[in-house]
């Protein structure tokens, strides 16, 4: 091309830009100008726009191209006997996409193509930004209560292309960076690791920071997802320490809440990250379900949540003793109640004390409780006291 | 496997092997390998040809095992572990022992369709993304009165679990196995009665996961061949009887090593268990070899129907005993027919991928999985293990990880079999139809 056919060439750029400027406008603007059939492909290697039509185009850049991930800044060769030229789309350090020309002729508008990349670069940088910018909005709304109706939120969801879940389940993260100087790549670095380790088959996940704190927001349609989930948010800690990462993380889950009350189980998952950040120091990131009594100290609690806490406490004894026709429940009440005396316990229950030790064992398993743990211990103190008050 | 009780040192190299050899007036050796079905199979030379044999000189028409190379002439040769040697007890002083071998093509290279290879060739690929472990193995059988033409399930014993009865031929003869098998090198555990009538275990210690494959291959034909002394005749078939329990091969993994055995549920158990649970239809194919292994896998005496982890239950598939050290992950599935180098094979390939993929198992089932609805079974994310062997391997067929595990070769080779077993079975007309249909139709 000689440099008035560039300059001609940026000046119609120029004016497919003003116009509106859509990767398909810029690409049919190329493949007029140079008469060659023209693809565009994000970078996940997913058709963006063609033009210029024709057998010439492949199903995809991927099969006909040997590059790396990111590629080089450069003109890359085609293979399997395709002619033409391909050339990464770049803003900055950021790899955006593909643009390929076929043909015999392509070679001669290198100019041309590295141009129209340019050009469609700073439109793909755009639309992303806006994608993003949406989808954020998205979660935000969801954690802020912000959708009445379940129709009103399947449709703002598909209007900012994401795939909502029925239920979710929220983990809050707060990182603390060792070296502060490092602490924008490490970030980066944390984030991926949070998102291999969060990841679902069941909905997009959604990502959303207010000030320190990361929220994610995690589909969880059935139990086992929701069980999946807190495992592998109280395994993160241990994920980022076996890849070497020093920063520590601060953490809680909420429980599983239905998608228009994902805000509750933010709120847990706060608090989880809070009171487990006092009771067991930085370092962990704890389960809101597993708190026992903390956030009723804490929050304090109207009466129907205490008898729920209350219920759900002893829900696993309760339905044992049923099954079972076995007095654990009451095992434990005088056991507690005599001071944590197994003899004394053992006589009022008319049993030996080894009846006792091994009621006791159950109750630990059944209840998921360790009887030496003083958490624990406040957790059915609590739960014994609060059933007692209700009856 | 090694234990305290061992009557003599492993050897290590060859000339361990021909020293012993020497020591005890050994006369004929038996070069045991097996099959992709896990038979037991064997080629006997004399002693003089031993150290011809120690060299993987000695060959085999390949062509004549089933699920090897059909249809042609192949010479393999057969490569003995010197580790696996020793003398059989029940042959008169000193005349007869074995070695365990691996199968190598012409050239030496590894044969594809050795399982004992193929176990170790897993082994070797997993060691990277597994935590150290062993493997312990629970191994049940029938003793019945042996009959002329050997199809009897007639049994005289009338112990349960647990029982003790001298008089019984059944516990002199388990008495007998377990002398045996010490006196050939393999450490017992314990050994008892089991649920059926006629019914017994065996449990082997945990040693390395080649030793308790081996182990399994030496255990079935110790018992196979002593119970005939005792007039009686020893069979692992799954579920030999439709009104008692079926035989199972529980397959313990022990993690950590010896000297630091694990004993916290830790991140790569969860994922191990998440593992055997997710590619738990396609291993069942291999766990549970034969048509009669899905008349075991069936709602009664404990036997695992869902692919669910737990801690008490004692019919879930895969159960890790709470607070014990050292951490155990019992696989339930697998059951006496299966071939002990594939299943551990594809067992841990599947928690491998576990591992690798950061798969979690969701919470620990709680109580019996018999009475699992739909819907909770839905919430759960559990899967049922299938109900046939035909479904079993379709499981496989869709599962690229298991197969990885298999190879090539075994894979095709176990399915055509397997498939070839299936149809054979639906177009046999069984007693059971007769009995309902004959009369009444």
């Amino acid at each position: 091309m000689t440099p008035e056919e560039i300059v001609a060439f940026a000046e119609g750029l120029a004016r497919v830009s003003a116009a509106g400027g859509s990767p398909k406008a810029f690409a049919n603007h190329l493949a007029e100008r140079i008469d060659a059939a023209v693809l565009v492909e994000d970078a996940e290697w997913k058709h963006v726009a063609t033009a210029g039509g024709g057998a010439e185009i492949p199903v995809s850049l991927r099969d006909v191209l040997d590059a790396q991930h990111p590629p080089v800044h450069d003109v890359h060769r085609l293979r399997n006997g395709r002619t033409g030229l391909a050339l990464p789309i770049f803003v900055g350090e950021e790899h955006l996409g593909w643009l390929a020309a076929f043909g015999g002729k392509a070679g001669a508008f290198e100019y041309a193509i590295r141009l129209t990349a340019s050009a469609i670069g700073v439109e793909l940088s755009r639309e992303q930004g806006g994608r993003l910018g949406r989808r954020r909005t998205f979660w935000e709304r969801l954690l802020s209560r912000t959708y009445h109706d379940a129709a009103a939120l399947r449709d703002d969801a598909a209007a900012r292309g994401i795939r909502p879940a029925p239920q979710y389940v929220v983990v809050c993260l707060e990182f603390e960076f060792s070296d502060e100087t490092h602490a924008a790549a490490e970030q980066t670095q944390l984030r991926t690791i949070a998102i291999e380790s969060l990841r679902s088959t069941d909905g997009d996940v959604g990502f959303l920071e207010r000030s320190a704190t990361l929220f994610v927001v995690v589909p969880a349609p059935r139990e086992i997802d929701a069980a999946n989930v807190r495992t592998a948010a109280t395994l993160l800690p241990r994920t980022l320490a076996k890849r070497g990462v020093a920063t520590r993380v601060a953490g809680g889950v909420g429980e599983a809440a239905p998608a228009l009350n994902a805000a509750q189980s933010a709120e847990q998952a706060e608090a989880a990250m809070i009171i487990g950040r006092r009771i067991y120091g930085s370092g962990s990131v704890i389960a809101y379900d597993a708190l026992g009594a903390y956030p009723l100290l804490m929050q304090g609690a109207r009466p129907e949540e205490l008898r729920g806490f209350a219920q759900r406490a002893l829900a696993a004894l309760r339905a044992y003793d049923e099954k079972h026709q076995t007095e654990l429940e009451r095992t434990l009440k005088l056991y507690l109640a005599v001071g944590e005396n197994v003899k004394t316990a053992a006589a009022e229950l008319n049993v030996h004390r080894h009846t006792v030790f091994y009621r006791l064992r159950q109750i630990a398993e059944i209840t998921g409780c360790s009887l030496e743990s003083p958490h624990d211990q406040l957790t059915l103190r609590m739960a014994i006291a609060i059933d007692a008050l209700s009856e | 496997m090694h234990s305290v009780n061992n009557q003599f040192k492993r050897p290590i190299t060859n000339r361990d092997v021909m020293k012993i050899a020497k020591e005890r007036d050994v006369r004929l050796v038996r070069l045991v390998f097996a099959d992709i079905f896990g038979t037991n199979k064997n080629v006997s030379i004399p002693a003089g040809e031993l150290e011809r044999a120690l060299d993987g000189q000695v060959s085999f028409d390949g062509g004549s095992i089933d699920g090897f190379v059909r249809g042609e002439e192949l010479d393999m040769l057969l490569v003995p572990d010197p580790a696996t040697f020793a003398v059989y007890p029940w042959s008169a002083e000193g005349t007869e022992a074995r070695l365990i071998c691996d199968i190598t093509m012409p050239d030496g290279t590894p044969f594809e369709g050795c399982p004992r290879t193929t176990l170790q060739r897993v082994v070797e690929a997993t060691a990277p993304v597994l935590p150290p472990l062993r493997v312990a193995v629970e191994a049940e059988f029938y003793l019945f009165e042996a009959s002329t033409d050997g199809l009897s399930t007639r049994t005289t014993d009338v112990g349960s679990y647990f029982d003790f009865s001298a008089n019984d031929r059944g516990e002199q003869a388990r008495t007998a196995f377990v002398a045996a098998l010490e006196g050939m090198g393999i450490g017992v555990a314990s050994a008892h009665h089991e649920h059926g009538t006629g019914q017994h275990e065996i449990d082997l210690p945990h040693g390395s996961v080649l030793d308790a494959a081996d182990s399994v291959l030496t255990l079935r034909s110790v018992v196979k061949n002593l119970a005939t002394r005792f007039g009686l005749e020893a069979t692992f078939m799954p579920k030999p009887r439709a009104d008692q329990a079926g035989s199972g091969l529980h397959l313990d993994f022990v993690l950590g090593t010896v000297e630091s055995p694990a004993s916290d549920l830790n991140d790569a158990m969860l994922y191990a268990v998440g593992g055997l649970l997710s590619h738990a239809p396609a291993t069942t194919a291999i766990c549970n070899p034969t048509v009669n292994s899905y008349k075991r896998l069936v709602a009664e005496w404990d036997a695992p129907i869902y692919a669910v982890w737990a801690q008490r239950s004692a019919n879930a598939l895969v159960r890790v005993p709470p607070a014990q050290a050292p951490l155990r992950v019992e696989m339930r599935g697998p059951d006496a027919s299966c071939n002990p180098y594939l299943a551990l094979a594809v067992l841990l390939g599947a928690a491998a991928d576990g591992v690798a993929r950061g798969l979690l198992p969701g919470e620990p089932f709680e109580g019996t999985t018999y009475e699992l609805g739909p819907k909770e079974r839905h919430e759960r994310g559990i899967a049922a293990l299938p109900k046939s062997l035909r479904q079993a391997i379709g499981e496989l067929d869709a599962d690229a990880v298991v197969r990885g595990a298999l190879g090539d070769h075994i894979y095709h080779a176990f399915r055509d079999a397997k498939l070839a077993e299936y149809e054979r079975f639906r177009r046999a007309v069984h007693p059971w139809e007769h009995e309902m249909y004959l009369r009444s139709s």
